[in-house]
């Protein structure tokens, strides 16, 4: 059994994954090497069958409705679940999540890449075998057209802002496309694969941009992945099955049912039952369940979010003046000595999840557990409020200066049952050193308003991540600020961490890349922008007559069509096989 | 009257026994500081204590964040009590007004009145409590309060507006009125007192349901909010661990249905004592 | 009988209009962005989000955008889920048989058994039978929904793993099982929701029941009919009972409208796909059409119920019959 199928699924150390030093493929890839992948993912090296596996089976993810399923404009995590099966990206990245140049990409639907001499356009060569859902074969018309509608302000991709650095695209011939760039970028082939879906121009080129993500199409979609989409009956199902005749090879699973099941119970209860084999995110209080369950076993992967609490430097009624708290360095410092983060971690998530470190997650190539963090230290948070004045004059009360009290608002959003959980505990923490914290409870949309708006004194704020640590760039530097359409809330502004964000940013180098991101980080951090809380990692309980692979950091279902199923423990719905349309031969690749 | 009505209830037991019932829980409330043995606000332990079993220091158990249930119900009493009086004086006040109102307007403006509450009414009432709480950024108890409220007056106006409907024709209201009384004074001195039966009786139902009520709504995350404790927020805690610890949502759960039976009980018993020509069968 | 019909269609689409003004307005009001996102993961840009509303026409000002609603409602067009990127009447066609199918089964078991309640409590009035009976009954009515939901589905499903806990099919399977397996997994389904929302309205209808027959009770007739001799039975069954089938229909446009706001509460415990659970889902993402679409079904089926219990009404009461 491999190790990341350890049973209770929380012993994993050294969750960060090294790079892989390999040489990109040309060609199919084996999954063999998804697997072994997957095996150094998970921090051990184990005999994995997968590649040589059988193939058939049914598997259930318990998972919510995808909001669409035109990858353009599709919002929600369950979409890209999906659509991670059904569409190909000229590349895929590779399990390290490494961003910068093309080092671990794998092949896709380019079999080969070559860069031009001054890095401002790179030439892909299709894989001429790669073939549509409907049997259209791939061609490089359908990449020029992707790229142009992810460009298209009027087809409203969600990530158009993220591509501005990509200035066109050519197609020399049906099996070359070539992207060229504005300025030469370290990110820039992650630009033009990962975030890019390969898009069907035969069946989309006829459908004005602003109607795609209403079109018949986001909602039966065709690609090319190694799944095709067969049916989706909202709140009931979303099926795909294995495109047999897929030039990476035959899905090894014969079919995954996405079935919407939006509470958490309840998707635990259909897993203990036997009636769903995946279930992405288990709660603590899941685990003792999980443990008990012998045919359950679990798969965990780091995630990439980090949640944090967020001071507002400006005053949010007059943002032209600093806040009358928090613009203090040593205040910031203070609150968050005062905060036992460890527990508080331990307290809500058990083992799933661990003290945030900064502005980064674990999953991402930058991460750095070295990172001087401020200590739990009540004392010295004590001391640190005495001596700037903040007097408790009657014990376990809220301090007070200057007849100001110590005391704000902190916005939760009320989606969020850990920030909830995370608040009520960090506003008793707070009390015990003489600090008043109202909590708000918001719904989401209300959060985001308040947050954007910078109404706010602190809110318990979360981010996703993609692979590229560039990001801080939007939502913690200077050039990130609201007014200039980025997402940095709290206006926090230090010269020095934008510089040295700056430089690390555009650096092509990984490994002083590295070096600026760290020296930004402990900048961040010695400043307190923000309370460092958690991040998440996730584990996710998986049947055992399951063998999951490629369980990667940002998306554990990366590799679904590698999966299989043990043929000794075949439930009914393992047996039903393919009705589909299509041929049935299996190639193997 | 009210001396004959109380002792008609006084005769009916399920009456005394809700009474009974409900004086228990708003004793309880009352000295809630006194009976409760824990800060319900405080973390007792928030690693090793969390969703404990009721135990004997712990007879309803901890919630998720090792605070004592037991003492959190106790302080949610007073919360859910004083939401359910108070919502349903506003709804009361409210709901009088309009169907006085309307009572006295004429045919036209009455309809457009009425038709106006038929139109509230035909929303459920926990909808449109969530539209008008999704309008507002901060709920704070009173603005709850008067959420509620203001969206629980309908009933009572049409109650108030068949009142006056009926009385203002009547003797006393016609000889009042050739007396030069104002339709104000008119109101409040003759037919107040007639629509006051049934409006008792329509606010102890009322208070009932306004407790359900902000229950179903702290479910949704838009009751009282954390950390002070309302019956409907100590649920809502315990629905995520709802099968690993059932005491969370289960004890609050019954100390709403006691409260709630009581009043209901006691609402019957009124309107029966209020009312003799409801007298129980021959 | 043709005017009075006339004149409460008339009423009934003032009503709905209010209800549509009301919402559209609260909506409207309700801070927050249909595209900022519904999760953490699924933030977009404020560029992005600028270009989505121009799209869907939000940045006109808000008469304008409601005046083209309502024009679009007049012509049967729903609009365009924000959220789901799908014409709101598949949503909605998709959500209602759902809901109907619950309230139907409630609606139905919920008189059987409240009336019959009802019936054996007043024939019993006053026993050990009565009490136990009004005592029960009380306590249903007086419990909060979701509450009993809660607690049902951890008995049922937690404890006893009798029955599904959530949703409208088993997800997982529906899809593969034969045509009968498909209908017992649908009612093995119905069978919690419906239960719940049965006991919850039952209790209601029982008292109701109860009083109305103790109330016939009283009447000239019953006297007459004793006098008569008719024995005990044939009098409660034969003559009270049919008096007080009259205030018992009426009701009926009452528990109309509180199925409807009860199914609001158990959808979302149970996950059930229905309207209340699109309401409130919509609720939270701003979805507007959505949001407004079914506030006006919602509204035009309390006013349906509420007109087919005057028309039962009625046709039950021999007196109205005449004069009709």
């Amino acid at each position: 059994m491999p190790s990341y199928l350890s049973r209770r699924g929380t012993r994993l150390a050294g969750v960060r994954t090294p790079p892989p030093a390999r040489a990109p493929y040309r060609g199919p890839v084996p999954a063999v090497c998804l697997a072994i992948a997957a095996a150094l993912l998970a921090g051990a090296c184990g005999g994995s069958d997968a590649g040589r596996g059988p193939t058939g089976g049914t598997v259930v993810v318990a998972t919510s409705d995808p909001d669409n399923l035109f990858p353009p404009v599709a919002v929600s995590a369950s979409a890209r679940t999906v659509m991670d099966q059904i569409f190909d990206h000229l590349a895929e990245i590779g399990d390290g999540l490494n961003s910068i140049g093309d080092a671990g990409f794998k092949p896709r639907l380019a079999s080969s890449w070559t860069w031009a001499p001054d890095s401002l356009s790179i030439t892909f060569h299709l894989d001429p075998r790669a073939r549509w859902h409907d049997g259209v074969p791939v061609r490089s018309g359908d990449v020029v057209f992707s790229v142009r509608t992810y460009l298209d302000s009027a087809a409203g991709a969600t990530n158009r802002q993220d591509l501005a650095n990509i200035d066109s695209v050519t197609a020399p011939d049906s099996l070359t496309a070539v992207i060229w760039y504005g300025t030469r970028q370290p990110t820039q082939f992650f630009d033009a694969t990962y975030q890019i879906y390969i898009l069907p121009a035969h069946l989309l080129k006829d459908i004005p941009a602003h109607e795609l993500r209403t079109s018949p199409f986001a909602r039966a979609p065709i690609g090319s992945g190694r799944f095709r989409f067969v049916r989706w009956v909202p709140t009931q199902e979303l099926v795909v099955e294995a495109d047999t005749t897929n030039f990476r090879g035959r899905a090894r699973l014969d079919r995954i049912i996405f079935a919407p099941i939006p509470d958490a119970n309840a998707a635990m209860t259909k897993l203990v039952a036997g009636e769903a084999d995946v279930y992405e995110t288990l709660r603590p209080e899941h685990l003792a369940q999980i443990a008990s369950r012998p045919e359950i076993g679990t798969m965990s992967y780091p995630g990439a979010d980090y949640a944090f609490l967020q001071f507002n430097l400006r005053d949010p009624r007059t943002p032209d003046r600093p806040h009358p708290l928090f613009a203090e360095r040593e205040l910031r410092r203070a609150l968050t000595m005062a905060l036992d983060r460890r527990s508080l971690v331990k307290a809500i998530f058990d083992s799933l999840a661990v003290v945030s470190m900064g502005p980064v997650t674990r999953s991402q190539f930058t991460a750095d557990t070295t990172l001087a963090q401020l200590p739990f230290d009540t004392a010295r948070a004590n001391r640190t409020l005495d001596s700037l004045g903040w007097r408790d004059r009657n014990r376990d009360s809220v301090r007070v200066r200057n007849g100001r009290p110590l005391e704000f608002t902190l916005l939760v959003p009320s989606v969020s049952r850990n920030r909830v959980l995370m608040s009520v505990l960090i506003q008793e923490q707070l009390r015990r050193i003489g600090v008043g914290v109202r909590l708000e409870q918001l719904e989401f949309t209300t959060f985001l308003d308040r947050e954007g708006k910078g109404t706010f004194e602190a809110v318990l704020g979360a981010w996703h991540t993609d692979p590229t640590p560039s990001s801080i760039r939007q939502t913690w530097t200077t050039s990130g600020l609201v007014a200039t359409g980025g997402s940095n809330y709290g206006s926090y502004q230090s010269p020095v961490f934008d510089a040295l964000v700056d430089s690390a940013v555009a650096t092509m180098d990984t490994q002083r890349g590295r070096a600026y991101y760290r020296r930004a980080y402990q900048t961040i951090i010695d400043d307190a922008a923000a309370i460092w809380l958690y991040e998440p990692r996730y584990i996710g309980g998986v049947h055992r007559r399951i063998r999951p692979t490629g369980v990667r950091a940002d998306a554990w279902w990366a590799d679904m069509a590698d999966w299989t199923i043990d043929p000794a423990r075949r439930l009914p719905r393992d047996k039903i096989g393919l009705r589909a349309p299509s041929p049935p031969s299996t190639p193997t690749p | 009257m009210w001396r004959v009505t109380w002792a008609r209830l006084r005769s009916d037991r399920p009456s005394m026994v809700a009474l009974g019932v409900l004086a228990v829980i708003a004793a309880a409330a009352l000295l809630a500081p006194a009976l409760a043995a824990y800060d319900p606000n405080a973390t007792i332990d928030f690693v090793a204590m969390r969703n404990q079993a009721p135990t004997v220091a712990h007879p309803f158990g901890t919630d998720v964040f090792s605070r004592d249930v037991l003492s959190r119900v106790l302080y949610g009493a007073r919360v859910s009590l004083s939401v359910g009086v108070l919502a349903m004086t506003v709804a009361i006040t409210a709901g009088t007004a309009w169907g006085a109102c309307a009572g006295f307007a004429g045919p036209r403006l009455d309809n457009l009145m009425m038709r106006v509450v038929d139109a509230f009414l035909s929303i459920p009432r926990i909808l449109l409590a969530i539209a008008v709480l999704a309008a507002v950024e901060r709920i704070v108890p009173v603005g709850l309060v008067l959420f509620i409220g203001l969206t629980g007056w309908f009933g009572v106006s049409r109650i108030v507006r068949a009142e006056v409907l009926a009385a203002r024709d009547k003797e006393y209201a016609v000889s009042a009125r050739a007396l030069g009384a104002g339709r104000l004074r008119l109101f409040l001195h003759h037919l107040l007192p007639n629509v006051a039966a049934p409006i008792l009786v329509a606010a102890t139902l009322g208070v009932g349901n306004v407790i359900v009520l902000e229950a179903g709504l702290s479910y949704l995350g838009r009751g009282i909010q954390p950390p002070a404790a309302s019956w409907g927020n100590i649920i809502f805690d315990g629905v995520d661990q709802l099968t690993t610890a059932w005491w969370v949502p289960v004890f609050p759960g019954l100390a709403i249905i006691a409260t709630v039976m009581a009043l209901n009980a006691l609402g019957d018993g009124l309107r029966d004592a209020l009312d003799p020509r409801q007298l129980r069968a021959p | 009988m043709g005017r009075y019909l006339a004149r409460r269609v008339r009423d009934g689409l003032v009503v709905v209009f209010i209800v549509t003004t009301v919402t559209f307005v609260l909506i409207h009001a309700a801070p927050g962005d249909p595209f900022s996102g519904q999760s953490d993961s699924s933030r977009l840009s404020p560029a992005v989000r600028a270009q989505w509303r121009h799209e869907f026409a939000l940045d006109r000002p808000l008469p304008v955008q409601y005046a083209r609603y309502l024009w679009n409602v007049a012509r049967g067009d729903f609009g365009i889920s924000f959220a789901r990127n799908e014409p709101v009447a598949t949503a909605l066609a998709r959500a209602l048989p759902n809901t109907l199918l619950l309230m139907a089964t409630a609606l139905t078991l919920s008189f059987a058994a409240g009336m019959g309640i009802g019936v054996v409590q007043a024939v019993r009035h006053g026993r050990f039978t009565d009490r136990l009976l009004r005592a029960g009954s009380l306590a249903f009515y007086s419990m909060p929904d979701f509450w009993l939901a809660l607690m049902m589905m951890l008995l049922f499903a937690d404890r006893l793993r009798l029955l599904p806990a959530t949703g409208a099919v088993d997800v997982a399977t529906h899809a593969l099982l034969s045509p009968a397996g498909r209908l017992a997994d649908r009612l093995l389904h119905l069978v919690l929701p419906a239960l719940t929302l049965t006991l919850l309205s039952a209790a209601g209808i029982a008292r109701y029941q109860r009083s109305a027959m103790l109330d016939a009770a009283t009447e000239e007739f019953v006297r007459t009919a004793r006098a008569k001799g008719l024995t005990e039975r044939r009098i409660w069954l034969r003559h009270i009972l049919r008096n007080a089938l009259v205030p018992v229909i009426s009701v009926f446009g009452l528990a109309f409208p509180a199925l409807l706001g009860g199914t609001v509460l158990i959808e979302r415990v149970f996950a059930w796909p229905g309207m209340g659970r699109l309401t409130v889902e919509a609720i939270g993402a701003r979805d507007y059409p959505v949001v407004l679409a079914s506030v006006i079904v919602g509204s035009a089926m309390v006013v349906v119920g509420n007109l087919l219990a005057d028309v039962l009404h009625a046709a039950a009461d021999p007196r109205l019959r005449r004069t009709a």
